[in-house]
């Protein structure tokens, strides 16, 4: 039976997992082997010594592989493809290393990375792990005061940068945006160190900034560096409520054995294999599964820089996968449907094929029932869902493809994947009814690569293993089905998910309502076809302050230089009012059933009826 | 006929605190103490997240009727700021009624949240309600815990994740 291998597989890691994951390890060159899996103590894999980088690259060459193609950079933006073998990656990560190394980096240093899609980002996260450095990488979307905070808490090193990124047509200069971060900042780096792309140079400031062509050039390759299996390897900073970001701590030891386990028995993929992540590095998924876990894998792994549609059309995804041999791509619901949108028939991909492609993977939103449908229906091929978040760097639920599982039900994220254990929690902390919505909680201890700490901040970290005894709270609401199907509904906090992206509509409410002439806002998550979610805003203004036409777009324009691109307002409706409760409370299901476009029956709780009556004209409701 | 003085109350830690009810001149001092509130717990009083508690907010705290609408301030001996706010919102009927309470960010888990709470039950009861409310964000753990310890049984808000409602019958 197809699920048999999977329930087997998922039943040992469970009951004996102390040898399921000393098994696991086994595919991970050590230098100084694990001979405990979990210990309450210290973690996982405590005592063993281990290199990322050696894994991601040395070992490969070292096997005799060198010759294979480890990373292939496509962007359409620029017309360019290169490829690199594994000795390439090798040279480009030891002489990267080396460059650090010479600028005073060492073992336990962080290096933020403010860096578009080039191999120069993936070299440069491989050479800090070589150095046993630690990177936090932070994506290119994020406006100077979000970087200023994430260079506060990480207090690194040295930030490296570029001269541009490049949006569709649009050049993004970097480096103004570094110098007005590092202006915000209290912490002073030492460099900052500037890939000069052809397209746009960056002005820079002696001594400060350095031109990392020159550098690298003038560096020697360095060896891989022993740490220690829980020695941190990055830091990824995550919306947290209320806006202060959650700097997620990847450990070596336990990240490279699941990252390594999940790339076989997940994603079906053997070394050689071609694996395509569409996504950006400097989010989860790609940290996960565009470096670390293909490379470990001795897969080859695809960096591209680009859309999904517009960079040049939509048939750029297709066209990629048949030209590279792409045998499993991993893209997000979004992409899906802006390739759906642009080419509702599908044209591109009936002209030019699935290649070499056997099974196409979601994550970053609950894949709508629809858009699966049509992926199905195009393409011919299992498109499998599944789930996870950054605090865990690997999926927790999902159809292990590599395990000869096939079984997906739509609008599911799919079972639970070996090593983790979820139940449903009432708020009282008791498990709901089979089939009924509760709290998706993991039981602890989680399984290796999950974080086991946020920088500097042990009391956030603590909080997510607070409020139900012996589980990690996922913050999601969810439910399981007759069939054992895991379904992951949606957040019970304030994150909003925008085009599989994670952000706070308290940090973004926190901006409106700093625009002096608001009383008071919400912010909130409201259905997008193609992104899933925006953020819409309704504000107040203070009293005898009328609101011009050019209020509205003030307030995005205050978003945007906050928070930055990524966490862009779609609309600001200036309203009379706010529904509320009795005691002041806004009613915020209320406000986003309306601006879906759904009204709602007066509730009981409303202090005052009257204020639904200019919503229900404003979203001709009623 | 409710008295306007000022009541004390002591805190299961042993703290005593005068509570009396917000006349409208104290909306300058509320103001002040929402800002000693921590973001999080002026982001659970208000369902939104702000940094300053402006006169939008403030005024129908203040501006009420003493009966179907009290706000009730509490402090502490030889503190002009208030250590704690708890607001009651009758419905018209006077049968069901709504809770809100904030505790200043330096003296939270003293005991003064479950003494005010304590005490707007009490004033609920002798008004006539019947059902007392509070309506909770799911991240309010601690406000959760207090109200359930109290008596209030929790309840999925329908159509709202985010939330879950709490409440004691009388």
């Amino acid at each position: 039976m197809m699920s048999e291998r999977y329930r087997a597989t998922y039943e040992r890691s469970i009951v004996d997992a102390e040898s399921f994951w000393l098994d696991a390890a086994k595919a991970i060159d050590w230098i100084a082997p694990p001979r405990t899996a979990w210990s309450d103590r210290s973690g996982w894999f405590a005592g063993a010594t281990l290199n990322s980088c050696y894994n991601a690259v040395d070992r490969h060459v070292a096997a005799g592989r060198g010759g294979q193609t480890a990373l292939i950079y496509d962007s359409p933006v620029t017309g360019t493809i290169r490829h690199y073998s594994y000795v390439e990656l090798l040279d480009q990560v030891s002489a990267t290393a080396g460059m650090l190394e010479r600028l005073g980096v060492g073992k336990g240093d962080r290096v933020v990375l403010y860096m578009p899609m080039i191999p120069e980002t993936a070299f440069a996260m491989l050479a800090c792990a070589r150095l046993g450095a630690i990177h936090s990488v932070v994506f290119g979307g994020f406006a100077p005061p979000e970087l200023a905070k994430r260079i506060d808490d990480a207090r690194p090193r040295l930030l490296l940068t570029a001269s541009c990124g490049i949006e569709g047509s649009r050049q993004i200069a970097y480096k103004p945006l570094v110098d007005q971060a590092l202006a915000l900042a209290a912490h002073a780096v030492e460099h900052v160190v500037v890939m000069q792309r052809p397209m746009l140079a960056a002005e820079l400031t002696a001594p400060r900034d350095l031109d990392w062509s020159k550098l690298l050039a003038d560096s020697e390759p360095v060896s891989c560096v022993p740490v220690a299996a829980e020695d941190p390897l990055y830091i990824l900073y995550t919306s947290g409520t209320t806006g202060t970001p959650k700097g997620v701590v990847r450990d070596n030891g336990g990240h490279a054995v699941a990252l390594t386990w999940s790339m076989r028995h997940i994603y079906g993929i053997r070394p050689g294999d071609v694996f395509w992540a569409a996504s950006d590095v400097g989010w989860v998924v790609g940290h996960s599964y565009i470096v670390y876990g293909p490379l470990i894998a001795g897969a080859t792994t695809i960096l591209f820089e680009g859309k999904p549609v517009g960079t040049p059309d939509a048939g750029t995804y297709w066209r990629t996968i048949a030209r590279h041999g792409v045998e499993i791509f991993f893209t997000a619901p979004t992409a899906m449907r802006a390739i759906r949108k642009e080419d509702p028939d599908a044209r591109h991909l009936k002209a030019i094929g699935t290649g070499n492609l056997r099974a196409v993977f979601l994550a970053g939103e609950r894949a709508d029932p629809d858009t699966l449908a049509w992926a199905e229906a195009v393409t011919g091929l299992p498109v499998i869902d599944h789930w996870w978040q950054t605090e865990l760097g690997w999926p927790a639920a999902a159809t292990c493809f590599g395990l000869g599982d096939t079984r997906r039900r739509r609008g599911s994220a799919g079972f639970p994947v070996p090593g983790y254990v979820f139940d449903i929690l009432s708020d009282e902390g008791t498990p709901v009814p089979a089939g009924d919505t509760g709290h998706v909680v993991l039981k602890t201890p989680l399984p290796p690569g999950c974080y086991r700490s946020l920088w500097n901040n042990p009391a956030g970290y603590a909080k997510s293993f607070a409020t139900f005894d012996g589980y990690y709270e996922t913050g999601d609401a969810g439910h399981v089905d007759g069939d054992g199907f895991v379904n992951i509904m949606g957040r019970t906090d304030d994150i909003i998910n925008v085009a599989g992206h994670r952000l706070s509509t308290g940090q973004m409410e926190q901006i409106v309502a700093s625009q002096p002439e608001i009383a008071e806002c919400a912010v909130i998550g409201v259905d997008d076809a193609l992104k899933g979610m925006v953020p819409v805003a309704f504000a107040v203004t203070k009293a005898g302050i009328e609101a011009d036409g050019a209020l509205p777009d003030a307030i995005v324009a205050r978003v945007r230089a906050e928070l930055g691109a990524v966490a862009a307002l779609r609309e600001v409706h200036v309203v009379r009012a706010l529904p509320k409760t009795r005691s002041g409370k806004i009613l915020r299901a209320v406000l986003r059933s309306l601006a879906n476009g759904k009204d709602v029956a007066t509730p009981p709780t409303i202090e005052d009826a009257d204020v639904l009556t200019e919503y229900r004209r404003l979203f001709r409701l009623g | 006929m409710l008295s306007a003085e000022p009541q004390t109350l002591k805190t299961r830690t042993g703290i005593a605190i005068r509570v009396r009810p917000a006349e409208p001149s104290d909306e300058p001092l509320l103001a002040r103490f929402f800002e000693s509130v921590s973001a999080d717990d002026r982001r659970f009083r208000f369902l939104t997240a702000t940094d300053h508690v402006g006169h939008s907010q403030l005024a129908p705290m203040t501006e009420c009727d003493h009966w179907q609408t009290e706000t009730f301030v509490a402090f502490e001996e030889g503190d002009a700021l208030p250590v704690a706010t708890a607001m009651l919102a009758c419905d018209r009927s006077m049968t069901s009624a709504e809770v809100a309470i904030s505790v200043r960010a330096d003296r939270k888990a003293l005991g003064i949240g479950w003494t005010l709470l304590d005490h707007v039950a009490r004033a609920a009861q002798r008004r006539g309600i019947r059902v007392l409310q509070s309506i909770e964000s799911r991240d309010n753990h601690s406000a959760i815990e207090l109200e359930r310890e109290m008596g209030f049984a929790a309840r999925p808000v329908e159509g709202d994740p985010t939330l879950v409602l709490l409440e004691a019958r009388f």
